[in-house]
């Protein structure tokens, strides 16, 4: 019931890092209607809304409010992703739940990219144009110079966490402003050791793209004062620790009150660029956003026409939001069930009985998304028997994740094969090999014999299944490697049931099955602190067997490379997080490839083909991944859609858009 | 009273006697901690709990299937959803993972034992030893053993316990260890050590000294047997908190253990069936009462055992 | 007497010094540094967990970080928490400790209160069905399960009869347009309690010789006198409203920590009077045919309040170690919270700043029970 249980920042700051790109779909659901903004009319346009309060419970305090710390690491909380949502736009986003590239304050897509010398040296150059008329909430106009500004304060002060990726210098090299509407974006067209390269999607599309734009009206004279404060790490200090007071907001809400241990306000900004707008998806995949504010009717993927399959105008629909602080995901979801809030953030994933008690609660909706996320056991393909590929394709042949995922954990979670979540639609491959999927208990050992025996392991005695064919009625003894030597004893590292049941449990049956084909597996529960030191020691290589963790995910899946492309093995370059040491180099070159595409088609292609191969070669078992379920009020709010990848969560409670009745 | 019984006939050697000395005392402290009668009370909840936790072995290799009844890796397959309300092949019901009940309490009695026993044991080492060397070499020694127990005392423990299992891996034998390190270098060592006081001043020890016996074995055999009532009654102390630790540790998550009352709240409260008090009950009762039970009786039994230790609370 | 408390000062302080330094070694002698806090973000690159490493300065040598932090101590300053960047420890600690204080002296004066009647009265009884009952009740009570008690409490009187608000300390919906900050109103409420005890305490010392109705009569007016002025005080602030809903918040978690701590000081009471009771001057007052009443009340309580009283202060300091428990499950931000937090985000300074300010607390105690005993007791003087 304390904080330990409801939150482990540690893995929190992950899921904000990765959400942190989830979040630029939030970020689509926002405008505003043609009035006038004078002081009169705003408070005649808020005072009959006055009572529309989006109320929500949230179970930790938010870190900070400012927006630099928050993206830069240090305030990086999921907590602080929700409060702050409404403050910073983008240049580009996701759609509403298909998860197509849209420009969000930029007028247009960006131009090709091209290869341009200007003064001598060679960039890949593009040119984006700004939308006109998209305000501050302080009335001033957002320009290409905000833009500008923020790139060249991360540029600059070398911020770092999600700054570093949206602005990465090994391939940007600046942004100017054009004019107050254009922008251009210069990038590096060699790398350091001098061989060429290309920005390709996740550089810029899915990096830049995606970046927060703040004020540089309010933020300059901070970042110069923070320029002045020495070191590098002394500028960054003094930024993070500027405590806005009145900073201008893009994103539909601006700060109010924030009661620390309580409560958080933000009021609603009655000039967001996006209040109004209607946001039209059509089933041919054409996608309509009518903005009278700015006089824009934009079209993207294809003609509009036929049937539609989403309509929605884009608010904030609340005169404010109160974010409520509970102690724990218990006394949160009491509050819920109680009346006292509406909707519950709720990143853990709301398990069965916070289930049962919603429900009873009668005036409660639930609703069930796929989430983007993974739980996966890792081998360290570095030390026998795990480098070899039969041994790792038999130890997936015994585990049966249908069965722990659906009797054993009743549904909380959901098995997984491929390295991308089916939820994640575009990019999740699903032709590929599900090794064990739907065999009894005796096939599966059957399966595992037969292919430790193609690589040559050996036993004295084989694992016997019993007459049903479903129990091993004595297991194997003296399984003996290729070379004749006897398998070492392993350890698998997990998390202990206290950080989490679901992994615990995991391990635990996984340990059986494999000693019941002879591996001498031995399941050490660890907290998790203990399971990162390890994987992060200087003798990982040597100490690692195998370990059960889990990744929240981008819908971009880069990732691939991040976690098995051998350089980023820890042994080729510091906190690398290819603990596992995985190594193959047609792997390497097709997860290579995918960081220059610059295509969204040929993009799919290789991610398909490493899916697969990945499925086949096995340097993970993915396991499960969770369902992601959303509790709210629907007497009280309603949101224009409920069934997306992540669900209302991964939106940030789509706050720009939600109707408070 | 009958304190003072002759030795029933010549015949009977020495040591004999003394038996009779020692069965006698005991019989009639055993009747002091009878009359305290809230002792009876709780010495009655813990043969209790000792029977469960003797009896699941038993039980493991009899009537229950171990893929069923086992209180980590077993499944439930009878019932179709978890946590499965009682019946008669659960009489506790199963846990959210469709683990059987008691079975989890059985097993964990053992463990809530053993650690009570390995805390209490190491405090009174550590106390006894404390108390006695403070009060027999007095000066410097004192003063440096008791300037470390009030930073004992001061440590806040709970949150010691929380910050230590919340850094470091932390299980029953660590866990065990450093509250019989906190308490027996702190309270337990302080409160050992005015009992000491009285002893060393004891002519037989003036005595043993004048005989040449080096410190350490005066300390083992004069004093420390003198100390081990009063360390005794304290051990009641150092397992009620050892219990109790435990429990809150594994509630909050923080202890690497398959199995554990507080554990079992924990997968209650992270399966979200802590606040269904009634419809979950089964989840929620018997590990919370066996903590609350456990604990109070372990004290209970101390605080009986005060009333006979101590001679100004003796009944006149 | 000055010469014994500035020696016990000079102890105490020299036993702080430790203390701080163990805890510092203790906290940095778990595995894992901050940087791995932010590790598994795929897409952080080493250089970035390298530079939030100096930025933590987690990769100066143990001896180095260990100066600084004696210095930081000693000028108060813990430095910046992790998991609150870019605060600082100190104030951290200073939004939460009013608020730890406001409920645990309540909760402590409380249990107090009804520890040391019911602790005379079970002494006075001593093997009646009273003593059993309220014994066993007490110490069921005071090793319950805390967090299950506390569920309890929270399911019960705030789930099933609704009588009193969960979770939390305020009401957001009141508190939108409040014209102050909680701590400010916790702040007021402390300096009330602490002036009207001061006034009670000064009115019952004034009529300590004086005997019959008319001493109640003061004193029972002076409490009701102060209670009064208070209100009339938070009446003409225009902040009453609030403080009366923090109040109403307070109610639960307050009852619940009287429930579980009251027995440690019913049981030292009745120690401590039966200690007292074969003192030969309760035998006296007993042979001059005193009503039971009046020596136990006048005679042996007042004598043995004197232990009581000491250990009062340590209850004070450990209630914000038990704390812990109670705060989690309430959703009360204080000292408690912010400590399990801190531990388990791995937030050093705030950790061991938390841990420093709880010992330091401890030991002001130690020093404050000396004082009074010294004060309390006419056998010692040094």
């Amino acid at each position: 019931m304390s904080a330990v249980l409801s939150v482990r920042p540690a893995i929190l700051a992950s899921i904000a890092a990765a959400l942190a790109v989830l979040s630029a779909c939030a970020r689509e659901d926002a405008a505003e209607m043609p009035i006038e903004v004078t002081e009169a009319a705003r408070e005649a346009a808020t005072e009959p809304a006055g009572q529309a309060v989006y109320r929500t419970g949230i179970f930790a305090e938010p870190i900070s409010r400012n927006y630099w710390s928050f993206y830069g690491g240090p305030a990086g909380s999921v907590w602080t992703q929700y409060v702050l949502d409404g403050y910073a736009t983008t240049l580009y986003g996701y759609s509403d739940r298909r998860f197509d590239w849209v420009p969000v304050i930029a007028a247009d897509f960006p131009t090709d990219l091209k290869k341009e010398t200007v003064d001598g040296s060679e960039f890949w150059t593009t040119e984006v144009p700004i939308k006109e008329g998209v305000q501050w909430s302080d009335g001033e106009e957002l320009t290409a110079e905000d833009v500008a500004f923020t790139v060249r304060t991360a540029l600059d002060l070398g911020l770092g966490a999600n700054w570093a990726r949206a602005v990465d210098t090994a391939f940007l090299e600046r942004v100017d402003a054009l004019d107050s509407h254009q922008l251009k974006v210069f990038f590096k067209t060699i790398d350091e050791d001098g061989n060429p390269q290309t920005p390709g999607l996740s550089v810029w599309q899915f990096g830049l793209g995606f970046m927060p734009i703040l004020p540089e009206r309010y933020w300059a004279p901070i970042v110069e004062e923070a320029k002045r404060a020495g070191e590098p790490q002394q500028q960054i200090e003094s930024l993070f620790a500027h405590v806005p007071d009145g900073e201008p907001t893009s994103n539909g809400f601006t700060f109010s009150r924030w009661e620390a241990g309580a409560f958080f306000e933000n009021e609603a900004a009655s000039n967001f660029f996006r209040k109004g707008a209607v946001i039209t998806q059509y089933e041919n995949g054409a996608l309509v956003e009518t903005n009278e504010r700015l006089g824009q009717v934009s079209t993207f993927y294809g003609e509009a026409g036929g049937g539609k399959s989403l309509e929605y105008e884009v608010g904030p629909h609340a005169s404010s939001e109160i974010f409520s602080i509970y102690g724990n995901q218990d006394a949160a979801i009491l509050a819920l069930t109680n009346g006292d809030v509406d909707y519950v953030f709720n990143p853990l994933g709301m398990e069965r009985g916070f289930q049962d008690r919603v429900r009873a609660a009668g005036d409660l909706e639930i609703v069930t998304n796929p989430d983007n996320s993974v739980f996966y056991m890792g081998f360290n393909v570095r030390k026998p028997p795990m480098n070899v590929r039969e041994f790792r394709q038999a130890v997936a042949a015994v585990i049966d994740k249908e069965f722990v995922t659906q009797s054993i954990l009743q549904g909380s979670a959901l098995p997984m094969y491929a390295m991308v979540p089916e939820g994640n639609a575009y990019w999740h491959n699903p032709d590929i090999d599900k090794i064990g999927q739907g065999l009894s208990r005796g096939e599966r050992v059957e399966r595992a014999v037969d292919l430790l025996k193609s690589a040559g392991f050996t036993y004295d005695q084989e694992p016997q299944i019993g007459e049903d064919g479903n129990v091993v009625s004595s297991q194997g003894q003296g399984l003996k490697m290729p070379d004749g030597s006897d398998v070492p004893g392993i350890e698998l590292i997990a998390p202990s049931a206290g950080y989490d049941p679901l992994r615990a449990t995991f391990a635990i049956w996984i340990e059986r099955w494999l000693n019941d084909i002879g591996i001498p597996v031995r399941a050490n529960l660890a907290g998790f602190n203990v399971i990162v030191d390890k994987l992060f020691s200087d003798s990982v290589a040597e100490d690692l067997d195998m370990w059960i963790l889990g990744w929240s995910l981008t819908i971009f899946p880069d990732y691939m490379e991040s976690y098995f492309h051998s350089r980023n093995a820890p042994e080729n370059q510091d906190g690398g997080e290819n603990w596992g040491g995985y190594a193959n180099q047609e792997f390497d070159d097709l997860a290579f490839g995918l960081l220059s595409e610059t295509t969204i088609e040929g993009a799919r292609d290789t991610v398909f083909r490493l899916q697969e191969f990945l499925a086949e070669d096995l340097p993970y078992v993915p396991l499960f991944t969770i369902p992601k379920l959303d509790s709210y009020r629907p007497s009280r709010i309603e949101f224009p859609y409920t069934d997306v990848l992540g669900g209302l969560e991964g939106l940030n409670g789509m706050q720009q858009a939600v109707l408070i009745k | 009273m009958d304190v003072q019984r002759a030795p029933r006939s010549v015949d009977h050697s020495l040591w004999r006697t003394r038996l009779g000395l020692a069965a006698d005392r005991l019989r009639e402290n055993w009747a002091a901690f009878v009359r305290a009668r809230v002792g009876v009370i709780g010495l009655a909840v813990i043969i209790f709990y000792a029977l469960l936790a003797a009896a699941h072995p038993v039980l493991m290799s009899t009537v229950w299937d171990e893929s069923i009844y086992d209180p980590v890796v077993g499944y439930s397959f009878d019932e179709t959803r978890q946590p499965a309300p009682p019946s008669l092949r659960h009489p506790l019901g199963t846990d959210p993972l469709g683990r059987d009940i008691l079975s989890q309490l059985m097993f964990s009695a053992r463990s809530e034992f053993m650690l009570g026993l390995l805390a209490a044991v190491v405090t009174v080492c550590i106390g006894t030893m404390v108390g006695a060397a403070a009060a027999y070499f007095g000066g410097i020694v004192d003063t440096i053993l008791m300037r470390l127990a009030d930073i004992m005392i001061m440590m806040p423990g709970i949150s010691v316990l929380i910050v230590l299992s919340a850094l470091i891996g932390v299980e029953h034998l660590e866990l065990g260890l450093i509250i019989g390190v906190l308490s027996g270098f702190g309270g337990t060592g302080v409160v050992l050590k005015s009992q000491a006081l009285s002893v060393v001043v004891k002519p037989y020890i003036q005595a043993a000294r004048v005989a040449g016996g080096g410190p350490l074995h005066i300390i083992l055999v004069h004093v420390v047997p003198n100390l081990l009532p009063l360390s005794f009654l304290y051990m009641m102390f150092t397992v009620t908190s050892a219990i109790f630790s435990e429990a809150v540790l594994s509630f909050l998550g923080l202890l690497d253990i398959r199995m554990s009352w507080g554990l079992m709240i924990h997968t209650t409260e992270s399966a979200g069936y802590l606040t269904q008090v009634t419809e979950a009950w089964w989840l929620i009762f018997p590990a919370s009462l066996s903590i609350t039970l456990l604990c109070s009786s372990f004290y209970l039994v101390g605080r009986s055992l005060d009333e006979v230790v101590n001679p100004r609370l003796r009944r006149a | 007497m000055v010469g014994y408390l500035l020696n016990r000062t000079f102890q105490i302080l020299l036993t702080l010094f430790v203390f701080m330094s163990i805890v510092f070694f203790i906290v940095n002698a778990q595995p894992g540094d901050v940087s791995n806090v932010y590790a598994l973000n795929p897409d952080l690159p080493p250089e970035t967990r390298e530079r939030l490493r100096d930025l933590f300065g987690v990769n100066e040598p143990l001896w180095k970080q260990y100066l600084v932090h004696v210095r930081n101590t000693l000028t108060g300053n813990f430095g910046v928490s992790f998991s609150n960047y870019p605060r600082s420890v100190a104030d951290i600690v200073m939004e939460r400790l009013p608020r730890t204080l406001a409920l645990f002296m309540t909760a402590t004066v409380l249990s107090f209160y009804l520890g040391f009647a019911l602790g005379k009265i079970i002494a006075w009884r001593r093997g009646g069905w009273t003593e059993y009952t309220s014994t066993i009740g007490g110490v069921t009570l005071y090793t319950v399960f805390t967090p299950w008690f506390g569920l309890m409490m929270i399911w019960l009187l705030g789930f099933k009869a609704g009588w009193l608000p969960i979770g939390k300390f305020l009401d957001p919906e009141l508190w939108r347009d409040a014209p102050t900050d909680a701590n400010a109103v916790f702040g007021m409420m402390i300096a009330t309690a602490v002036a009207a005890s001061v006034i009670v305490f000064a009115v019952f010392a004034l009529t300590k010789k004086r005997r019959g109705s008319g001493a109640a009569l003061i004193r029972i007016g002076s409490l009701a006198g102060s209670l009064l002025v208070a209100v009339g005080i938070w009446l003409v602030a225009g902040t009453g409203y609030l403080a009366w809903d923090i109040i109403r918040h307070m109610v639960l978690p307050v009852v619940t920590l009287t429930l579980i701590s009251f027995a440690g000081t019913m049981l030292l009471t009745r120690s401590s009077m039966l200690e007292t009771m074969r003192e030969d001057y309760v035998v006296a007052a007993r042979a001059k045919g005193l009503p039971e009443k009046d020596v136990r009340d006048r005679h042996v309580a007042r004598n043995a309040l004197l232990p009581v009283v000491t250990s009062f202060m340590f209850s004070l300091a450990f209630a914000v170690d038990g704390g812990v428990i109670i705060e989690s499950i309430f959703s009360w931000p204080g000292m408690g919270q912010t400590l399990v937090s801190a531990a388990v985000a791995e937030d050093l300074p705030l950790a061991v700043g938390a841990f420093v300010f709880v010992g330091s607390f401890i030991l002001l105690a130690h020093l404050a029970a000396d004082v009074l005993y010294v004060y309390l007791d006419p056998r010692i003087r040094y």
